[in-house]
């Protein structure tokens, strides 16, 4: 399809397009190259772009530094958030769409303005609030946080899809005798399935990425992997290897979930908009 | 079924959202009443937390930055994203590949990201020096110089969401018809005044949604600025997020750390007043 007006070739729109790519995939290049090289070779000057690699940094920052551990519980807060986010997220959004009266329009504004609360604002209440429940530093803490905060968001998803399912559809079960239970596992489950995907993978990464709230909420039993590579990497120029080996970590999870998800995110992302 | 009977089915959300972030909420704007240090007894002070925090140099000169950085930030992320999303519209083949790949940035934790670009700005190893050396460009000292270490927060943020901007247009655009785009070629519009005169105004929606997206999100940014620059040279690169977690976990000032998390709320409120007044503006016109 290549209706779209004249401006410029189209040969030199893929020579853009592959500058750009490059350019930003670069960075993420850059840090693989880096966490594989001895230290002798990272700090050559000029940059050594042919060297033997070496997979002693990852080896050491994995298995003798406790990275391992940091990856499970990232991964837990990760999981933990998605079980619990998308099913409340996909009943409200199915209440709400149905509902579509006022109070429906009103719940989803004031979420809408929830997404805007400044995260810094909070986690001093939830510093103070966990220190008294005997919650800090647990995953559950962080899982329950991240949930709340990405609640607005998947909720906005979900109604972008559940907007597209005919209204027929749900209430020719309920005619049919259809209980509230069988109602959500046979009817609303089966057809919002891609929808909830895509809000499980933003939700994942929501919790996955999150910086702050960790840095704040855990200490040394349920330190997330962002926050301690972020100290590792202060500490001393001379582990620049290591770190890089670290970040590697947190970004071949991220990396795998993109090839996964591949289509549908867009739409996701523009459909509460457009709507 | 009546009515009614669907709302039940939002109330696990709304308890969440009830006890998160409103119970927090309320007791952040409680204690923002008090002087709070860390460790002490609090005492109720009203509203002077709130003046405190407005007459200090060090917030007002936050403001400042943050303000720069947004602006700087978002306007560039919109003009390149801009000009990515005419690219992918433009080719033929391998529109899904180039989405993918540029969409991976987005992704990634920006904490990560803020180490992978401290070690590509450090002045002596960091490849960007010596590429600029290379090209016979004599490179700044990133991280001591307080321009230069603003700029190269501002790059490494322009890097990571410029494709996020890029792909929401191009999903914008991909949904235009055709025909609209016929009619106005038959007419002998060039491509400028095609993009000025039917491309922006029909993608405005979109254009509105990703800027005030972006400008939140620019204006809330923590994580890879901390990881970069921590807020150095000194004050340099400290944005009001910054400014907040020091008071707070640094100088142990909960009091005026609430008020200022207060004022970042307020003037966030302020941007989505002037998108819904944009959108208003919007359906009445049309």
């Amino acid at each position: 399809m290549s209706r779209r007006f004249e401006y410029g070739k189209t040969g030199l729109s893929y020579a853009a397009l592959v500058l750009f790519s490059m350019f930003f995939l670069f960075p993420l290049i850059h840090v693989l190259l880096i966490s594989l090289k001895s230290p002798v070779d990272a700090f050559a000057v000029p940059t050594k772009w042919l060297f033997v690699p070496t997979f002693e940094h990852h080896r050491h920052l994995w298995l003798e530094k406790g990275f391992a551990r940091y990856l499970f519980n990232s991964l837990a807060i990760g999981f933990g958030t998605v079980c619990i986010s998308v099913p409340a997220a996909t009943l409200a959004a199915y209440g709400l769409v149905r509902h579509g009266g006022k109070l429906s329009s009103a719940i989803l504004f004031i979420l809408l303005s929830l997404r805007m609360f400044p995260p810094m604002l909070l986690v001093i209440p939830y510093f103070l609030i966990a220190r008294q429940l005997h919650l800090y530093d647990t995953r559950s803490v962080m899982i329950l946080v991240m949930v709340a905060f990405n609640q607005p968001f998947a909720i906005w998803l979900m109604r972008g899809f559940m907007l597209n399912v005919p209204k027929e559809l749900d209430e020719a079960a309920i005619i049919d005798g259809c209980g509230p239970v069988t109602l959500v596992s046979r009817v609303i489950v089966p057809v919002m399935l891609p929808g909830m995907v895509t809000t499980a993978i933003f939700s994942f990464l929501l919790a996955y990425n999150d910086y702050l709230f960790a840095l704040v909420l855990t200490g040394t039993h349920a330190k997330t992997l962002p926050v301690a590579i972020g100290e590792y990497g202060a500490e001393n120029i001379l582990y620049w290897s290591l770190s890089a080996a670290g970040v590697c970590g947190v970004i071949l999870p991220v990396v795998v979930i993109m090839i996964f998800l591949q289509r549908g995110f867009v739409k996701g992302l523009t459909a509460g908009a457009i709507k | 079924m009546k009515r009614v009977q669907y709302l039940y089915y939002v109330i696990p959300a709304l308890v969440l959202v009830s006890v998160v972030l409103f119970y927090p909420l309320g007791y952040a704007l409680y204690y923002s009443l008090f002087s709070y240090t860390l460790g002490a007894v609090p005492e109720f002070v009203g509203l002077r937390n709130y003046l405190r925090v407005l007459l200090d140099p060090g917030f007002r000169h936050s403001l400042l930055l943050s303000l720069y950085f947004t602006i700087g930030v978002v306007s560039l992320q919109f003009l390149l994203g801009l000009l990515l999303a005419l690219l992918l519209d433009k080719i033929a083949v391998g529109k899904r590949f180039f989405s993918v790949v540029l969409f991976i940035p987005v992704m990634i934790t920006p904490a990560a990201t803020g180490l992978i670009f401290r070690w590509m700005f450090v002045p002596q190893w960091g490849i960007i020096n010596q590429v600029l050396q290379g090209l016979s460009i004599h490179p700044p000292d990133w991280f001591s110089s307080p321009f230069w270490a603003l700029v190269s927060v501002m790059i490494a943020e322009v890097w990571q969401f410029t494709p996020l901007v890029a792909i929401v247009l191009f999903a914008g655009l991909q949904s235009i018809p055709g025909e609209s785009l016929d009619a106005a070629k038959v007419d002998g519009a060039s491509g400028v005044q095609l993009l000025w005169s039917i491309l922006l105004p029909l993608l405005r929606p979109l254009i509105l949604f990703v800027l005030v997206m972006r400008t939140m999100d620019a204006w809330r940014l923590f994580d890879r600025i901390f990881v970069m620059t921590a807020g150095g040279p000194g004050t340099a690169t400290e944005t009001v997020t910054l400014y907040n977690f020091r008071t707070t976990f640094q100088l142990l000032r909960v009091g005026e750390g609430l008020a200022v998390g207060v004022w970042t709320l307020i003037s966030l409120l302020g941007v989505m007043v002037i998108y819904l007044r944009l959108m208003f503006r919007d359906t009445t016109a049309s």
